[in-house]
């Protein structure tokens, strides 16, 4: 019997006497690879080691380095990096010979690589990954830390040497890999052969599925149009050819919604509506995408023109370049081609005309609200002048007061009493009398007056 | 063969999803590791009109050892000798594993684009190169017309 297809696909294995490595870099991650990949094998970090001058690679790639021809140096900016590997027997030697009085701080010089931030594989080993045994039928998709356990404990794919025995004598181990599924729960070895249910031929219980689907001539399946039965492994292809398999219109993309044995197909087709339009649509749908391309090139262009005219009303120069780019591209197509660019310049331009009528109104009352606006402006200058006018009034009233008052002054504080404390010239006066006080100190005056 | 390094599928995914201007790279059907590059001459060069062929092979030890690269087309500078191989720091002892397929064929464009008869690998060519530029440009410009495919 050949081996299952299923079980042939690449996928994780445990193997007593190998120990269960997993290929870390060959998973398969869900989400792009943007941030936190590795220099080296441009993949997320696995275990992160950081270098003195900054960068950061997988251990497992910087090491590598190290023992390639580039030798201890940055990948990246090629300053030399010392290491010496805490596993390798011989440099530890070579460690206790020149530090012999030290035992348990042997002086060895710092490497200068070292673990990363353990942030950076926090955020590594959360990133989502597919199960290895993606290609067995595993769907099952998970943080990366718990892949391991994913593999080892849950997975249903993941295969493990059967370790029932066999019938045959001697006894012995049967050691087969085999997929969990076909071991859980079982007590004997899946690989004892028994007869299919349908034909009888010695099956396993692991060829089971590929044996229903792609061997058996005796597991039938109906037909879903003519009713009869036929294996599974071939109901498909005699369903491809079945005249009585229920069809849909071909033209149901444009709306028939006829649905019927594939016999009548033809019969309906000669009546249906649709599929006579389709073709017409079809084409009408290819001309449509055309059009639209050409317009886009054109309105691009039209600005362009647009554009030159404008400024070369301002500057006079115009822009023969760009009006040569227009017509050598109008050169390359047919006269008839052209003919239609014209006419839809002209739309173009019949478009932009209307755009201006309907601005026009909103643009003469925009003039009229600037009439307005300048009139309250020359009416604001009036009433600024005005009021200066009237300022200048008060400061001379002012000037005069102060004037009398000061006057007055020699003959008696009597005036100050009887004038209102609120009123100009009482603080006139305020002012007058803390500038002779001043040499008391202002902040006295002030007190002494309030 | 030894599966192919998800390294060196990535490149290869991203050289054809998002390809470098003016370089192509099409990896062999039956070996993943050997590519098929197509190189237009950098403008205002005197390779400018021309489509050069290189060959480039992924090593077994690659990304720790350089790709090899050579010219398949003939081609007339100081540092690519007759057999095409080219005289590039970063393809020997300059090289890094942090380098690419991508940056590597960039550099050689580079190259075509500047080169150093200080430094040669075509000792001819770079006598040439030295004694009169102007002829040799000349001379490359010929052979570009010859031997390269046309843009
Ligand atoms: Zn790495
Ligand atoms: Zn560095
Ligand atoms: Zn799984
Ligand atoms: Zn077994
Ligand atoms: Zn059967
Ligand atoms: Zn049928
Ligand atoms: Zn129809």
């Amino acid at each position: 019997m050949t081996e299952n297809a299923a079980e042939e696909a690449s996928g994780f294995d445990v193997v007593s006497e190998q120990p269960s490595t997993m290929d870390m870099r060959s998973l398969q991650y869900v989400d792009p690879l943007d941030h936190l990949t590795c220099p080296i094998c441009q993949l997320p970090f696995i275990t992160p080691f950081q270098t003195k001058c900054g960068h950061i690679f997988c251990k497992s790639c910087i090491l590598e380095t190290f023992r390639s021809p580039i030798g201890q140096k940055c990948p990246l900016d090629r300053s030399p990096l010392h290491y010496k590997e805490e596993t390798d027997g011989e440099a530890n030697i070579e460690e206790d010979e020149s530090a012999e009085t030290s035992t348990e701080t042997p002086k060895t010089r710092e490497n200068d690589i070292f673990p990363a931030p353990i942030i950076i594989s926090n955020i590594t080993d959360d990133m989502r990954v597919r199960c290895l045994n993606l290609d067995r039928g595993c769907e099952w998709i998970g943080p990366r830390w718990s892949i391991k356990t994913h593999l080892l404990l849950d997975c249903g794919f993941t295969r493990f040497e059967c370790n029932n025995e066999l019938d045959e004598e001697p006894i012995s181990i049967c050691k087969k890999l085999t997929q969990r599924r076909y071991l859980d729960g079982l007590n004997s070895c899946p690989h004892k052969e028994y007869g299919c249910q349908f034909c009888g031929e010695m099956i396993t219980k692991p060829d089971e599925e590929k044996h229903f689907t792609k061997e058996c001539d005796k597991n039938l399946k109906k037909c879903k149009g003519c009713l009869l039965e036929f294996p599974l492994k071939s109901v498909e292809h005699h369903e491809r050819f079945c005249d009585k398999f229920v069809e849909k219109c071909p033209a149901a993309s444009i709306g028939c919604d006829w649905k019927g044995a594939r016999e009548l197909l033809t019969l309906h087709q000669e009546t249906c509506i649709f599929t006579r339009l389709k073709p017409i649509l079809d084409e009408k749908d290819k001309t449509i995408g055309q059009l639209r391309e050409s317009t886009s090139f054109l309105s691009s262009k039209l600005e362009i023109i647009l554009d030159s005219i404008v400024q070369g009303k301002v500057t006079n120069v115009g822009f023969p370049l760009q009006l040569d780019e227009v017509s050598s591209y109008s050169g390359q197509r047919s006269k008839r081609d052209s003919e239609e660019d014209y006419v839809h310049l002209l739309m173009e331009l019949e478009g932009l005309r209307s755009d201006f009528m309907r601005i026009q109104p909103s643009i003469s009352a925009l003039e009229a609200q600037q009439q307005m606006i300048s009139g309250l402006v020359a009416q604001n200058t009036h009433l600024m002048e005005d009021m200066n006018n009237q300022r200048m009034g008060l400061n001379s009233v002012r000037q005069q007061i102060q004037f009398l008052l000061m006057d007055r002054r020699p003959r008696g504080g009597m005036m100050e009493s009887l004038m209102p404390r609120n009123s100009v010239p009482s603080v006139a006066a305020t002012v007058s009398k803390e500038s002779l006080s001043d040499d008391e100190g202002s902040s006295a005056g002030r007190s002494n007056k309030l | 063969m030894a599966s192919l390094p998800k390294r060196i599928i990535k490149e290869t995914e991203r050289l054809v999803s998002d390809p470098v201007p003016g370089i192509k790279a099409v990896p062999h059907e039956d070996n993943l590791r050997y590519f098929d590059v197509l190189m237009e001459g950098p403008s205002s060069s005197p390779y400018e009109s021309g489509v050069f062929k290189l060959e480039l092979f992924l090593p077994e030890d690659y990304p720790m050892v350089a790709p090899k690269v050579r010219f398949l087309t003939k081609i007339y500078h100081p540092n690519i000798d007759r057999l095409g191989r080219i005289c590039l720091d970063v393809l020997k002892s300059n090289w890094s594993p942090a380098l690419q397929i991508r940056t590597i064929l960039l550099s050689i464009q580079a190259l075509l684009g500047a080169p150093n008869p200080d430094d040669p690998l075509a000792n001819e060519v770079a006598e040439d190169w030295k004694k009169d530029e102007s002829n040799a440009i000349e001379t490359a410009r010929e052979w570009t017309v010859r031997y390269a495919d046309k843009k």
